[in-house]
């Protein structure tokens, strides 16, 4: 067992980190499984816990296979332990040091095989900057976690797996940077990956003496040792950042909310290779990142989670329903036994009513008490905060799911196919300190966690990630109308909508799914409108009609809801060309699937969109 | 006379089915438990029980009282002191013969103790199912702690009889020994004899710990033993008082 943790041996403290194990069978076919063990927590604090990450390995008679896995380190004190395990039987195990291969700095990774000796001492010093070979690089989205920017030739692309190829994706869709180069070899710019990235069309070498704009770019002088061999090319929708004599040199393409940077250079060559201002070129190059200003508005875990606690979908029979039921059982018992003990050829009549009278309670007591309560002993509700900015596709959420057990069960939760960044969280109103005992298991066919619960227990896990945006749209002002177009891609329609715009908030009608839908408010309406001040939050919890109902949604509309609005009003008053709209959509972003039992559950999904309004001339 | 357990409201009758004092003690017992079931119900909501992981012992508290109540009821019973107060019982202090004491025991008083012990136990199954909801503890669970109910009942109620065939109604020795024997075997036996404590095997049944199922049926072996020891040796007596009759 051979095991490659991080980036070639390195990793960033609180970040997901790939870790590649290569296993070797010379010995019979063996299935077993494959665990990495990341122990969490501090001794002092007392919260010392485990995290197991596993995988299913089947390794025929002569055979050699890769696994990944994609884990949280949080703390060095503890070693990071890689097993093989059949059953109960510790095939082979490892213990990794974590001490010497942390880092608190973010990479910037050369993913290529051929690297000139000191590119790694020209990148900015505040990264960590590493040399991956590219079999290493993550397999999962989140692995690039710790990574700020990702160096990488075209010609590497190909070399990524497919599973690789997408996490690179995905990240770079997400809000990465990858910085590419054709080199000298421009066949590979035209492969389907790098195509599929970044749409190059090549148009040919071109041999320029000197590079000016480039010593201009860095402020740096250039001295023209030798000549550069530039290659000249056109790429859509890209943004060129330097330009030679009509060459572009640097050039820039959105991709998500993450870009890529073509070079039309081979920063592994001379004489770019031998030039002495590529610290600050690789720095200037770092500073054209977009920063990504997607926070929205955002309520604390812990305040969701303790919402999410009181509205749990286990309850306790109603007590008036059992002031009822118990009054008028005993009535009935104190008239029947009361004419049972009157003798006469009537006691037995009302002996037969008496056990029937019995027997319909215990039935009604069965249905109404009993049995509502054994189909919540295992009961689950998640939540999710969407924040979507402008028109940008991607919107980043944060997804938290409570399980709620009143027996001890062990259950397997699916989060499907695309891999998630799983981690357990405590509540802090709760008593413990640690949370039960889980396992992640990846495998081609989904993530899903493996847990156990003891009786009268909870487990939350969250989900900090990133989605294809399921609402599209824009707003539009003009002298009289605010118009705001919204297609809405939830399986469901986005109730309770308010709108804040020019410090005040307005109702709108709920927005329904699959839909595209036009709203037209008029502004001589919004101005008629009372700007908003702290004591009309009463005002809009009477409006969502929260306090007449203590429905799930309801309920966590309640404890959240002002939070959002003073949020909300401190953050865009100042902001008069944006407008927010927050709404509730009864279904969660990422669907919980249980393999082995059907707990009763609940979903919801705050969405908090941050819209520029646009003026119609 | 197969049946008299079942008609006769006399004076003869050791627990008359119908008598005002059995059906009385019957629906007080049942108030009380009420009236238990809402000192003891949850103040809290769900939810809190699970943010502190802490289980209600709704269960084992409603289910406790009934065993406590259940079981007085049919220690009285068995020892005759729910018998009619008639003609006889009023004017004569000296004890009665009753039809539990002349007929052959399998054959009168054992099945009028099963059938009674059982038609006692009913009024209250209506209402446990609510503690039960309470706790959630599973159909196999409550029917257990039923059965619990039951044997723990038919066993106070059988050595009743016995202390009433030993010493007879009236005996104040009797009604101490009897009422003794009760709370040694309901409380008692924590200290020295715990397998064999009801009450302990409610609690282990509302927490759901391991080894429940061994624990029930060890405590049934012991049960169904002592309630078979129980009535062979109510045969013995009350052959013996036949036969010097």
């Amino acid at each position: 067992m051979e095991y490659y943790l991080g980036f070639n041996g390195h990793f960033r403290l609180n970040s997901w980190t790939p870790i590649t194990v290569v296993l070797e069978n010379e010995g019979k076919p063996t299935r077993a499984k494959l665990e990495v063990i990341v122990t969490l927590g501090s001794e002092f604090r007392q919260d010392v816990y485990p995290t197991t990450y596993a995988l299913d390995t089947d390794l025929p008679h002569n055979s050699k296979k890769r696994y990944t896995f994609t884990v949280l380190i949080k703390t060095i004190t503890h070693d990071l332990i890689v097993r093989l395990k059949q059953n109960d039987d510790i095939l082979i195990s490892k213990s990794v040091n974590l001490r010497p291969l942390f880092t608190e700095k973010k990479f910037a990774i050369v993913g290529d095989l051929f690297v000139s000796p000191d590119i790694l001492s020209v990148l900015p010093e505040y990264l960590y900057p590493v040399n991956v070979r590219p079999a290493f690089l993550p397999e999962n989205w989140y692995g690039y976690d710790g990574v700020k920017l990702l160096i990488m030739r075209a010609a590497a692309l190909r070399r990524l797996r497919e599973r690789q190829f997408q996490a690179l994706t995905r990240w770079i869709k997400m809000g990465g940077y990858l910085i590419t180069t054709g080199g000298f070899n421009y066949g590979s710019l035209h492969d389907k990956r790098t195509q599929h990235l970044l749409p190059v069309q090549v148009l040919g070498h071109k041999r320029l003496a000197e590079l000016p704009s480039l010593a201009h770019f860095c402020n740096h002088p250039f001295p023209a040792i030798e000549p550069f061999l530039v290659l000249h090319v056109k790429i859509d929708d890209a943004k060129v950042l330097l330009r030679e004599k009509d060459i572009p040199i640097i050039i820039q393409k959105n991709f998500g909310i993450g870009q890529i940077g073509f070079l039309s250079f081979d920063y592994n060559r001379p004489p770019f290779s031998r030039w002495d201002g590529r610290q600050i070129f690789w720095g200037k190059i770092l500073s054209m990142q977009q920063v990504i200003e997607n926070q929205g508005i955002v309520v604390g875990d812990q305040k969701i989670i303790d919402t999410m606690l009181d509205t749990m979908p286990a309850t306790f029979p109603d007590f008036r329903s059992v002031l009822v039921f118990n009054g008028v059982y005993i009535c009935l018992l104190w008239f029947f036994l009361k004419k049972v003990r009157d003798p006469g050829k009537r006691r037995w009549r009302y002996s037969i009513y008496l056990l029937v009278m019995i027997t319909a309670f215990t039935i009604i007591g069965y249905w109404r008490f009993f049995y509502p309560g054994t189909r919540q002993n295992f009961s689950y509700n998640s939540f999710c905060q969407l924040r979507v900015t402008g028109q940008k596709k991607v919107a980043s959420g944060r997804y938290i799911v409570g399980l709620y057990s009143q027996k001890k069960l062990s259950y397997r939760l699916n989060f499907g196919v695309m891999p998630q960044p799983i981690s357990a969280i405590v509540p802090k109103r709760s008593n413990r300190k640690i949370p039960h005992p889980y396992t992640l298991e990846d495998n081609y066919s989904g993530q899903r966690i493996s847990g156990f619960l003891d009786k009268w227990t909870h487990s939350f896990y969250t989900i900090n990630s990133t989605f294809d945006s399921p609402i599209a749209g824009h707003a539009l002002r003009d002298s009289h109308h605010l118009t705001l177009s919204i297609d809405n891609k939830f399986p469901r329609r986005i109730i309770n909508c308010l709108i804040y715009y020019k410090k005040r908030f307005l109702f709108i009608d709920d927005i329904l799914a699959h839909k595209q839908q036009t709203i037209t408010l008029k502004l001589s309406d919004l101005k008629r409108t009372e700007i908003f001040y702290e004591q009309e939050i009463e005002k809009i919890i009477d409006g969502l009609g929260i306090k007449a109902s203590s429905s799930y949604i309801k309920t966590i509309q309640n404890n959240l809801i002002k939070n959002l609005i003073l949020g909300i009003d401190a953050k865009y008053r100042s902001r008069p060309d944006s407008m927010v709209l927050i709404g509730w959509v009864q279904t969660g972003m990422i669907q919980p699937v249980f393999e082995q039992s059907r707990p009763l559950g609940e979903n919801l999904t705050l969405v908090n969109w941050e819209l520029p309004v646009g003026i119609n001339s | 006379m197969k049946y008299y357990y079942l008609t006769d409201d006399s004076e003869k009758s050791l627990a008359p089915f119908f008598s005002k004092m059995v059906l009385a003690a019957s629906f007080l017992s049942v108030v009380i438990i009420v009236g238990l079931m809402f000192v003891f119900w949850p103040r809290q909501p769900l939810s809190s029980f699970m943010i502190a992981e802490k289980i209600p012992y709704t269960f084992f508290l409603i289910f406790g009282a009934t065993l406590i109540i259940y079981c007085y009821v049919n220690l009285c019973c068995g020892c005759g002191d729910m018998i009619q107060r008639g003609y006889h019982i009023i004017k004569y202090p000296t004890d009665k013969s009753t039809f539990e004491k002349e007929i052959g025991f399998y054959h009168y008083g054992l099945i009028a103790f099963l059938l009674h012990t059982l038609i006692l136990l009913l009024p209250f199954v209506p209402l446990l199912i609510l503690p039960a909801a309470i706790s959630a503890v599973s159909l196999i669970t409550f029917l257990k702690a039923v059965s619990i109910l039951f044997t723990a009942s038919l066993i106070c109620r059988l050595f009743g009889f016995m202390v009433y065939l030993f010493w007879g109604r009236m005996s104040t020795l009797g009604y101490f020994v009897a009422r003794a024997i009760m709370i040694l075997f309901i409380f008692g036996t924590i200290f020295f004899a715990p397998f064999i404590n009801p009450l302990r095997l409610l609690y282990v049944m509302n927490q759901r710990l391991n080894g429940i199922g061994f624990a029930f049926v060890s405590y049934m072996v012991i049960a169904l033993v002592a309630i078979l020891c129980l009535s062979i040796t109510n045969h013995i007596l009350v052959r013996h008082n036949i036969n010097k009759d």
